[in-house]
């Protein structure tokens, strides 16, 4: 029979996952309304974003309260912790969501810049934010580390595509204020996959005790 | 079935020096049941050792070993080596009043002697002649009452009897008495599981501070108050030590797997 802490910890966990999975949503959302230029989606992806802060309180709240009151040691001490820190790098991938949103709506001049191809980026970034949910469910460390190698692929990437629009800003002084924007766009992108990386770290430290940040895997 | 139980559990050996209290081996049986499988072990100096594990485990068992207090019972048996400094304990020449004034021992429920404060923690420094004087003994009696973080609350009233404190001073009266005859180890036998958690926090403080000049061994079923004053955990089980590591590696991540089910409250 489980014990008291199992029960509180399974359901913790689920509500781990339906936090990841209206995180994941938003991601989805958000490099889709990148492409269609889709300023309603844009603006329900913000809206959106206050329920997942709300979400993250309560689990933030609940592993306090299941702190308090069990102590948990061993591999309950170890979810604990890392349910705490994947709880906050979820809120931060959400948040990197509405920050993009927010470039839809802002009043941008309408120039005609050139398009760039961010797929490559976004594809693998969404993987890795979806598989990072799989990865939390299953506590699977394998591909755990194959979400961390594929954070390296993402860097070099996102490096590539950030050049490629500051050597249009360059060239096109004009275009400036836009492409900033891109700028920002990419770098946000980047970074999700920097949280995603973190929380595929907190799986491997659940599972094993041994912390891997700063170390290649 | 049987050899199962002779595995070595100790994970790193220690340093020869740091070595206080050694046991290779140690079997204990009570007529024919047998309570301990092979317990290899050893107690670093000037550490808190915490031996945790369900009821009926062998730590208590184990503990008894250590001050012989296991020849108080009839039909029981102990096989193995069991060394304090290098020399033998089991050993049937070994004084063993002289063993116990080295290995004092504090038990689960405060026992204060129905005699004063004074003459609870003088009745040891008497006994053994530790005191050539009654000036000596005052002063025996009141140094060990200090370390026992119990002086200030009695210095007015050493006349009046112990069984009159309160449940933690009366404990703390123990370490005192335990104390006076100046051991090198202390046993603890879940020496703060009839006390409140005030009182228990001054038992652990006091801990601490015992161990600059004291070997502590604690029995505990508080796996709380292991990880809060020991350096290092054992974990038995069914007369087995399961494992034993530094306190910090066992409740964060043990090696075995029972280790783990117990602290988490999986089985035990």
């Amino acid at each position: 029979m489980a014990s008291h802490l199992e029960r509180e910890l399974s359901s913790l966990k689920q509500e781990l996952v339906g936090l990841g999975t209206m995180v994941e949503n938003s991601v989805r959302k958000v490099i889709l309304a990148k492409e269609k230029n889709d300023q309603d989606l844009a603006k329900s992806i913000i809206l959106k974003d206050k329920e997942i802060d709300q979400l993250e309180i309560e689990i933030e709240e609940e592993c306090l309260k299941l702190l308090a009151l069990y102590q948990p040691v061993a591999v309950d001490l170890r979810l604990m912790v890392s349910i705490l820190k994947i709880n906050e790098n979820l809120e931060q991938i959400g948040d990197l969501a509405k920050e993009i949103s927010r470039r839809f709506i802002s009043p941008i001049e309408n120039q005609k810049i050139p398009q760039f191809n961010y797929s490559p980026l976004s594809e693998k970034v969404q993987w890795m934010v979806r598989k990072c949910l799989e990865a939390i469910v299953e506590m699977d460390i394998e591909l755990a580390k194959e979400i961390c190698r594929v954070e390296d692929e993402v860097d070099s990437i996102s490096l590539e595509l950030t050049q490629s629009i500051i050597q249009e800003i360059q060239s096109h002084p004009e275009w400036t204020k836009t492409l900033i924007n891109e700028v920002f766009i990419c770098e946000s992108l980047e970074q999700m996959a920097d949280h995603a990386k973190k929380i595929a770290e907190d799986v491997i430290y659940t599972v094993n005790a041994e912390i891997v940040r700063h170390q290649s895997i | 079935m049987e050899n199962n139980h002779s595995e070595i559990t100790e994970k790193k050996s220690l340093g020869q020096q740091d070595t206080k209290i050694h046991s290779k081996n140690i079997s204990v049986h009570y007529a024919s049941k047998q309570a301990l499988f092979n317990v290899n072990l050893e107690i670093r100096k000037n550490e808190v050792t915490a031996l945790i594990g369900p009821s009926g485990c062998g730590k208590s068992t184990f503990l008894r070993c250590i001050n012989r207090m296991n020849d108080l019972i009839e039909n029981c048996s102990v096989e193995g080596s069991l060394t304090l400094d290098g020399n033998e304990i089991n050993n049937p020449d070994l004084d063993v009043v002289h063993l116990r004034r080295m290995v004092g021992m504090v038990f689960q429920k405060p026992n204060p002697f129905p005699k004063s404060i004074f003459d609870n923690v003088a009745y040891g420094p008497r006994i053994h002649g530790l005191a050539s004087n009654r000036q000596e003994l005052h002063q025996i009696v009141e140094q060990s009452l200090t370390k026992a973080g119990l002086f200030d609350e009695v210095k007015d009233r050493l006349e009046d009897s112990g069984t009159g404190l309160s449940g933690g001073q009366q404990q703390r009266l123990c370490i005192a008495r335990a104390i006076a005859v100046n051991p090198e180890v202390i046993l603890m036998d879940e020496p703060a599981s009839a006390l409140d958690p005030i009182a228990t926090a001054r038992i652990e403080e006091l801990i601490e501070e015992l161990r600059q000049n004291y070997t502590i061994i604690i029995v505990t079923h508080s796996m709380q108050q292991a990880a809060r004053v020991s350096q290092r955990t054992g974990f038995f089980h069914m007369g087995e030590l399961v494992e034993v590591d530094d306190t910090e590696t066992i409740f964060v991540n043990p090696s075995d797997p029972r280790t783990q089910d117990y602290i988490t409250g999986r089985f035990g």
